[in-house]
Protein backbone atom coordinates (compact mmCIF):
# COMPACT_ATOMS: atom_id res chain seq x y z
CA UNK A 1 0.00 0.00 0.00
CA UNK A 2 2.77 2.36 1.00
CA UNK A 3 4.76 1.50 -2.11
CA UNK A 4 1.78 1.98 -4.43
CA UNK A 5 0.94 5.39 -3.05
CA UNK A 6 4.62 6.39 -3.23
CA UNK A 7 4.69 5.38 -6.88
CA UNK A 8 1.43 7.19 -7.68
CA UNK A 9 2.63 10.40 -6.01
CA UNK A 10 6.02 10.38 -7.72
CA UNK A 11 4.53 9.52 -11.11
CA UNK A 12 1.95 12.28 -10.69
CA UNK A 13 4.63 14.81 -9.83
CA UNK A 14 6.66 13.75 -12.85
CA UNK A 15 3.64 14.00 -15.18
CA UNK A 16 2.79 17.45 -13.80
CA UNK A 17 6.37 18.62 -14.33
CA UNK A 18 6.49 17.25 -17.88
CA UNK A 19 3.17 18.87 -18.72
CA UNK A 20 4.48 22.25 -17.64
CA UNK A 21 7.69 21.59 -19.57
CA UNK A 22 5.57 20.90 -22.64
CA UNK A 23 3.66 24.13 -22.12
CA UNK A 24 6.99 25.94 -21.97
CA UNK A 25 8.60 24.25 -24.96
CA UNK A 26 5.90 23.85 -27.62
CA UNK A 27 6.22 26.15 -30.62
CA UNK A 28 2.83 27.83 -30.73
CA UNK A 29 -0.33 28.44 -28.79
CA UNK A 30 -2.46 25.62 -30.19
CA UNK A 31 0.15 22.95 -29.52
CA UNK A 32 0.56 24.26 -25.99
CA UNK A 33 -3.07 23.33 -25.42
CA UNK A 34 -2.24 19.62 -25.63
CA UNK A 35 0.02 19.30 -22.57
CA UNK A 36 -2.16 21.71 -20.62
CA UNK A 37 -5.33 19.74 -21.26
CA UNK A 38 -4.20 16.15 -20.96
CA UNK A 39 -1.11 15.97 -18.76
CA UNK A 40 -2.67 17.98 -15.96
CA UNK A 41 -5.75 15.77 -15.90
CA UNK A 42 -3.66 12.63 -15.52
CA UNK A 43 -1.34 14.30 -13.02
CA UNK A 44 -4.14 15.31 -10.70
CA UNK A 45 -5.71 11.84 -10.96
CA UNK A 46 -2.39 10.24 -9.96
CA UNK A 47 -1.50 12.67 -7.18
CA UNK A 48 -4.93 12.64 -5.59
CA UNK A 49 -5.15 8.86 -5.98
CA UNK A 50 -1.88 8.55 -4.09
CA UNK A 51 -3.08 10.89 -1.37
CA UNK A 52 -6.34 8.93 -1.03
CA UNK A 53 -4.35 5.73 -0.50
CA UNK A 54 -2.19 7.49 2.10
CA UNK A 55 -5.21 8.75 3.98
CA UNK A 56 -6.89 5.35 3.89
CA UNK A 57 -3.74 3.90 5.41
CA UNK A 58 -3.63 6.24 8.36
CA UNK A 59 -6.31 5.89 10.99
CA UNK A 60 -8.49 8.73 12.23
CA UNK A 61 -11.42 10.66 10.80
CA UNK A 62 -10.09 10.24 7.28
CA UNK A 63 -13.39 9.44 5.52
CA UNK A 64 -14.36 13.10 5.22
CA UNK A 65 -10.88 13.95 3.96
CA UNK A 66 -11.13 11.23 1.31
CA UNK A 67 -14.50 12.64 0.25
CA UNK A 68 -13.00 16.09 -0.13
CA UNK A 69 -10.11 14.71 -2.17
CA UNK A 70 -12.51 12.93 -4.51
CA UNK A 71 -14.52 16.14 -4.83
CA UNK A 72 -11.33 18.00 -5.84
CA UNK A 73 -10.51 15.32 -8.38
CA UNK A 74 -13.96 15.35 -10.00
CA UNK A 75 -13.97 19.16 -10.04
CA UNK A 76 -10.57 19.35 -11.77
CA UNK A 77 -11.50 16.60 -14.21
CA UNK A 78 -14.53 18.57 -15.37
CA UNK A 79 -13.01 22.04 -15.34
CA UNK A 80 -9.55 21.49 -16.84
CA UNK A 81 -10.64 20.40 -20.35
CA UNK A 82 -13.48 22.92 -20.27
CA UNK A 83 -11.14 25.80 -19.43
CA UNK A 84 -8.72 24.64 -22.12
CA UNK A 85 -11.54 24.58 -24.62
CA UNK A 86 -12.74 28.04 -23.55
CA UNK A 87 -9.27 29.52 -24.03
CA UNK A 88 -8.76 27.86 -27.41
CA UNK A 89 -12.19 28.99 -28.62
CA UNK A 90 -11.51 32.59 -27.60
CA UNK A 91 -8.15 32.49 -29.37
CA UNK A 92 -9.71 31.00 -32.49
CA UNK A 93 -12.48 33.62 -32.55
CA UNK A 94 -9.90 36.38 -32.22
CA UNK A 95 -8.25 35.05 -35.38
CA UNK A 96 -5.02 33.59 -34.05
CA UNK A 97 -3.58 31.38 -36.79
CA UNK A 98 -2.08 28.00 -35.92
CA UNK A 99 1.57 27.33 -36.57
CA UNK A 100 2.35 24.79 -39.29
CA UNK A 101 5.60 23.45 -40.62
CA UNK A 102 7.38 26.31 -42.29
CA UNK A 103 8.56 24.39 -45.32
CA UNK A 104 5.44 23.23 -47.11
CA UNK A 105 7.35 20.60 -49.06
CA UNK A 106 7.53 18.54 -45.87
CA UNK A 107 3.77 18.13 -45.84
CA UNK A 108 3.71 17.28 -49.51
CA UNK A 109 6.30 14.61 -48.87
CA UNK A 110 4.09 13.14 -46.22
CA UNK A 111 1.07 12.98 -48.44
CA UNK A 112 2.47 12.14 -51.87
CA UNK A 113 4.05 8.69 -51.37
CA UNK B 1 -37.86 16.97 -9.45
CA UNK B 2 -34.81 18.65 -10.86
CA UNK B 3 -34.91 21.20 -8.04
CA UNK B 4 -34.94 18.42 -5.50
CA UNK B 5 -31.77 16.88 -6.92
CA UNK B 6 -30.12 20.28 -7.05
CA UNK B 7 -31.05 20.80 -3.40
CA UNK B 8 -29.58 17.42 -2.48
CA UNK B 9 -26.35 18.13 -4.34
CA UNK B 10 -25.92 21.55 -2.74
CA UNK B 11 -26.66 20.22 0.71
CA UNK B 12 -24.22 17.35 0.22
CA UNK B 13 -21.55 19.84 -0.80
CA UNK B 14 -22.27 21.88 2.32
CA UNK B 15 -21.93 18.81 4.53
CA UNK B 16 -18.71 17.85 2.79
CA UNK B 17 -17.18 21.28 3.31
CA UNK B 18 -18.32 21.84 6.87
CA UNK B 19 -17.72 18.34 8.17
CA UNK B 20 -20.03 18.99 11.12
CA UNK B 21 -22.81 16.50 11.60
CA UNK B 22 -23.75 17.20 15.24
CA UNK B 23 -24.53 20.86 15.56
CA UNK B 24 -28.18 21.44 14.57
CA UNK B 25 -27.46 25.11 13.85
CA UNK B 26 -24.92 24.34 11.13
CA UNK B 27 -27.09 21.67 9.48
CA UNK B 28 -30.13 23.94 9.67
CA UNK B 29 -28.31 26.89 8.15
CA UNK B 30 -27.01 24.60 5.42
CA UNK B 31 -30.55 23.54 4.56
CA UNK B 32 -31.72 27.16 4.52
CA UNK B 33 -28.84 28.23 2.29
CA UNK B 34 -29.44 25.37 -0.16
CA UNK B 35 -33.17 26.07 -0.25
CA UNK B 36 -32.60 29.78 -0.93
CA UNK B 37 -30.18 28.93 -3.74
CA UNK B 38 -32.70 26.55 -5.33
CA UNK B 39 -35.41 29.22 -5.08
CA UNK B 40 -33.16 31.82 -6.73
CA UNK B 41 -32.30 29.35 -9.49
CA UNK B 42 -36.00 28.74 -10.09
CA UNK B 43 -36.70 32.46 -10.30
CA UNK B 44 -33.85 32.91 -12.76
CA UNK B 45 -35.08 29.96 -14.89
CA UNK B 46 -31.75 28.22 -14.56
CA UNK B 47 -33.26 24.79 -13.95
CA UNK B 48 -33.81 23.10 -17.26
CA UNK B 49 -37.02 21.07 -17.63
CA UNK B 50 -35.34 18.02 -19.11
CA UNK B 51 -34.42 15.09 -16.93
CA UNK B 52 -31.58 12.69 -17.65
CA UNK B 53 -32.61 9.06 -17.30
CA UNK B 54 -30.64 6.98 -14.85
CA UNK B 55 -29.54 4.57 -17.56
CA UNK B 56 -27.42 7.22 -19.22
CA UNK B 57 -25.53 7.68 -15.97
CA UNK B 58 -24.90 3.94 -15.79
CA UNK B 59 -23.65 3.95 -19.37
CA UNK B 60 -21.39 6.83 -18.43
CA UNK B 61 -19.84 4.69 -15.71
CA UNK B 62 -19.10 2.07 -18.35
CA UNK B 63 -17.63 4.75 -20.61
CA UNK B 64 -15.30 6.01 -17.88
CA UNK B 65 -12.62 3.25 -17.98
CA UNK B 66 -12.17 3.70 -21.72
CA UNK B 67 -11.80 7.45 -21.18
CA UNK B 68 -9.20 6.85 -18.46
CA UNK B 69 -7.20 4.62 -20.80
CA UNK B 70 -7.31 7.35 -23.43
CA UNK B 71 -6.12 9.94 -20.90
CA UNK B 72 -3.15 7.78 -19.97
CA UNK B 73 -2.20 7.23 -23.62
CA UNK B 74 -2.60 10.95 -24.41
CA UNK B 75 -0.42 12.02 -21.49
CA UNK B 76 2.21 9.47 -22.47
CA UNK B 77 2.33 10.96 -25.98
CA UNK B 78 2.53 14.49 -24.62
CA UNK B 79 5.29 13.63 -22.14
CA UNK B 80 7.39 12.05 -24.88
CA UNK B 81 6.89 15.17 -26.99
CA UNK B 82 7.79 17.44 -24.09
CA UNK B 83 11.08 15.69 -23.34
CA UNK B 84 12.20 14.94 -26.90
CA UNK B 85 14.92 17.39 -27.95
CA UNK B 86 13.26 18.15 -31.28
CA UNK B 87 9.48 17.55 -31.16
CA UNK B 88 8.29 15.88 -34.33
CA UNK B 89 4.88 17.47 -34.86
CA UNK B 90 2.99 18.85 -37.81
CA UNK B 91 -0.09 20.56 -36.40
CA UNK B 92 -3.23 21.07 -38.43
CA UNK B 93 -6.88 22.00 -38.03
CA UNK B 94 -9.52 19.46 -39.02
CA UNK B 95 -13.27 19.72 -39.20
CA UNK B 96 -15.25 16.82 -37.74
CA UNK B 97 -18.89 16.40 -38.66
CA UNK B 98 -21.24 15.14 -35.98
CA UNK B 99 -24.87 14.11 -35.70
CA UNK B 100 -25.16 14.80 -32.01
CA UNK B 101 -27.46 17.65 -31.08
CA UNK B 102 -27.94 17.34 -27.35
CA UNK B 103 -25.78 19.92 -25.54
CA UNK B 104 -24.67 17.43 -22.89
CA UNK B 105 -23.64 14.94 -25.57
CA UNK B 106 -21.75 17.65 -27.43
CA UNK B 107 -19.99 18.73 -24.25
CA UNK B 108 -19.00 15.15 -23.54
CA UNK B 109 -17.78 14.63 -27.10
CA UNK B 110 -15.71 17.82 -27.06
CA UNK B 111 -14.15 17.03 -23.69
CA UNK B 112 -13.40 13.46 -24.75
CA UNK B 113 -11.73 14.65 -27.95
CA UNK B 114 -9.61 17.00 -25.87
CA UNK B 115 -8.56 14.11 -23.64
CA UNK B 116 -7.68 11.64 -26.42
CA UNK B 117 -4.15 11.53 -27.83
CA UNK B 118 -3.00 14.41 -29.98
CA UNK B 119 -6.26 16.27 -30.44
CA UNK B 120 -7.88 19.33 -28.88
CA UNK B 121 -11.34 20.70 -29.64
CA UNK B 122 -11.15 24.34 -30.67
CA UNK B 123 -14.65 25.37 -31.70
CA UNK B 124 -18.16 23.94 -31.89
CA UNK B 125 -20.68 24.78 -34.58
CA UNK B 126 -24.15 23.36 -35.03
CA UNK B 127 -23.05 20.52 -37.23
CA UNK B 128 -19.32 20.16 -36.78
CA UNK B 129 -16.39 20.51 -34.43
CA UNK B 130 -13.11 22.20 -35.22
CA UNK B 131 -10.27 20.04 -33.94
CA UNK B 132 -6.59 20.86 -33.68
CA UNK B 133 -4.48 17.76 -34.21
CA UNK B 134 -0.77 17.34 -33.58
CA UNK B 135 -0.16 15.00 -36.50
CA UNK B 136 -1.75 13.20 -39.38
CA UNK B 137 -2.32 9.96 -37.51
CA UNK B 138 -4.28 11.52 -34.66
CA UNK B 139 -6.29 13.58 -37.16
CA UNK B 140 -7.40 10.37 -38.89
CA UNK B 141 -8.28 8.81 -35.54
CA UNK B 142 -10.80 11.57 -34.86
CA UNK B 143 -12.27 11.69 -38.35
CA UNK B 144 -13.54 8.11 -38.41
CA UNK B 145 -16.22 8.97 -35.85
CA UNK B 146 -15.69 6.04 -33.49
CA UNK B 147 -16.06 8.25 -30.46
CA UNK B 148 -19.44 9.50 -31.60
CA UNK B 149 -20.65 5.91 -31.76
CA UNK B 150 -19.64 5.42 -28.15
CA UNK B 151 -21.42 8.53 -26.95
CA UNK B 152 -24.61 8.48 -28.98
CA UNK B 153 -26.34 5.53 -27.24
CA UNK B 154 -25.57 7.13 -23.90
CA UNK B 155 -27.81 10.15 -24.21
CA UNK B 156 -31.24 10.24 -25.90
CA UNK B 157 -31.23 12.68 -28.78
CA UNK B 158 -34.45 14.52 -28.09
CA UNK B 159 -33.73 18.08 -27.23
CA UNK B 160 -36.10 21.03 -27.37
CA UNK B 161 -34.61 23.54 -24.96
CA UNK B 162 -32.27 26.43 -25.39
CA UNK B 163 -30.44 26.19 -22.10
CA UNK B 164 -26.87 25.03 -22.51
CA UNK B 165 -24.84 26.07 -19.55
CA UNK B 166 -26.91 24.63 -16.75
CA UNK B 167 -26.89 21.17 -18.28
CA UNK B 168 -23.40 20.51 -17.08
CA UNK B 169 -23.71 22.06 -13.66
CA UNK B 170 -26.88 20.45 -12.43
CA UNK B 171 -26.26 17.05 -13.89
CA UNK C 1 13.38 12.16 1.61
CA UNK C 2 9.87 10.82 1.41
CA UNK C 3 7.71 10.56 -1.65
CA UNK C 4 5.15 13.26 -0.97
CA UNK C 5 7.83 15.88 -0.41
CA UNK C 6 9.49 14.93 -3.70
CA UNK C 7 6.13 15.03 -5.49
CA UNK C 8 5.45 18.46 -4.01
CA UNK C 9 8.83 19.69 -5.25
CA UNK C 10 8.14 18.32 -8.75
CA UNK C 11 4.73 19.99 -8.86
CA UNK C 12 6.31 23.21 -7.62
CA UNK C 13 8.90 23.02 -10.41
CA UNK C 14 6.10 22.54 -12.92
CA UNK C 15 4.31 25.57 -11.53
CA UNK C 16 7.55 27.53 -11.93
CA UNK C 17 7.83 26.51 -15.60
CA UNK C 18 4.22 27.55 -16.20
CA UNK C 19 5.02 30.86 -14.52
CA UNK C 20 7.94 31.40 -16.90
CA UNK C 21 5.63 30.77 -19.85
CA UNK C 22 3.10 33.24 -18.46
CA UNK C 23 5.81 35.91 -18.34
CA UNK C 24 7.26 35.04 -21.77
CA UNK C 25 4.03 34.23 -23.60
CA UNK C 26 3.89 36.08 -26.88
CA UNK C 27 0.10 36.38 -27.01
CA UNK C 28 -2.48 37.15 -24.40
CA UNK C 29 -3.98 33.66 -24.69
CA UNK C 30 -0.65 32.01 -23.92
CA UNK C 31 -0.60 33.89 -20.66
CA UNK C 32 -4.15 32.91 -19.75
CA UNK C 33 -3.37 29.26 -20.51
CA UNK C 34 -0.19 29.36 -18.44
CA UNK C 35 -1.99 30.96 -15.51
CA UNK C 36 -4.67 28.28 -15.74
CA UNK C 37 -2.02 25.53 -15.66
CA UNK C 38 -0.39 27.30 -12.72
CA UNK C 39 -3.72 27.25 -10.87
CA UNK C 40 -4.17 23.51 -11.46
CA UNK C 41 -0.68 22.88 -10.11
CA UNK C 42 -1.46 25.06 -7.12
CA UNK C 43 -4.53 22.94 -6.29
CA UNK C 44 -2.40 19.78 -6.39
CA UNK C 45 0.28 21.43 -4.27
CA UNK C 46 -2.29 22.51 -1.69
CA UNK C 47 -3.61 18.96 -1.42
CA UNK C 48 -0.10 17.55 -0.92
CA UNK C 49 0.85 20.24 1.63
CA UNK C 50 -2.35 19.50 3.52
CA UNK C 51 -1.24 15.90 3.81
CA UNK C 52 2.34 16.72 4.83
CA UNK C 53 1.28 19.18 7.52
CA UNK C 54 -1.68 16.96 8.49
CA UNK C 55 -4.14 19.84 8.17
CA UNK C 56 -7.36 18.97 6.38
CA UNK C 57 -8.27 22.65 6.21
CA UNK C 58 -5.96 22.96 3.22
CA UNK C 59 -8.35 20.79 1.23
CA UNK C 60 -11.16 23.33 1.57
CA UNK C 61 -8.79 25.98 0.28
CA UNK C 62 -7.88 23.67 -2.60
CA UNK C 63 -11.54 23.18 -3.60
CA UNK C 64 -12.17 26.91 -3.49
CA UNK C 65 -8.97 27.63 -5.41
CA UNK C 66 -10.02 25.22 -8.14
CA UNK C 67 -13.45 26.83 -8.48
CA UNK C 68 -12.03 30.36 -8.48
CA UNK C 69 -9.37 29.37 -11.00
CA UNK C 70 -11.98 28.12 -13.47
CA UNK C 71 -14.35 31.04 -12.98
CA UNK C 72 -11.52 33.57 -13.25
CA UNK C 73 -10.36 32.07 -16.55
CA UNK C 74 -13.84 32.11 -18.07
CA UNK C 75 -14.55 35.62 -16.77
CA UNK C 76 -11.27 36.96 -18.15
CA UNK C 77 -12.01 35.45 -21.56
CA UNK C 78 -15.53 36.90 -21.57
CA UNK C 79 -14.05 40.27 -20.71
CA UNK C 80 -11.63 40.05 -23.63
CA UNK C 81 -14.27 38.77 -26.07
CA UNK C 82 -16.49 41.74 -25.37
CA UNK C 83 -13.70 43.89 -26.77
CA UNK C 84 -13.19 46.32 -23.96
CA UNK C 85 -9.72 45.03 -23.24
CA UNK C 86 -7.81 44.17 -26.37
CA UNK C 87 -4.74 41.98 -26.20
Amino acid sequence: MEMISDGLLLLGGFVAFSGALGVLRMPDFYSRLHPAGTADTLAQLLVIGGLVLRHLDSTGDSLLVVGKLIAISVLLMVTTPTATHAISRAAHLSGLAPWTRRSTDLEEQEESP
Amino acid sequence: MRSFWLFLALFGFWLLLSGQFESPFLIGSGMVASAVTVLICQRLDLISPQFQPLSSFLRFLLYLPWLLLQIVRASFDVIILAWSPRPNISPRLVEVRTHLTHPLALTLLANSITLTPGTVTVDIDDKSLLVHALGEKSARGVLDGSMEKRISPMIPQRWDGDDEREEEVSR
Amino acid sequence: MNAELLAALLVLGGALLAGIRSVLGPTFYDRVLAVNVFGTKAVMLLAIIGFIGDRSGFLDIAILYGLINFIATVALLRFVESGRYSS
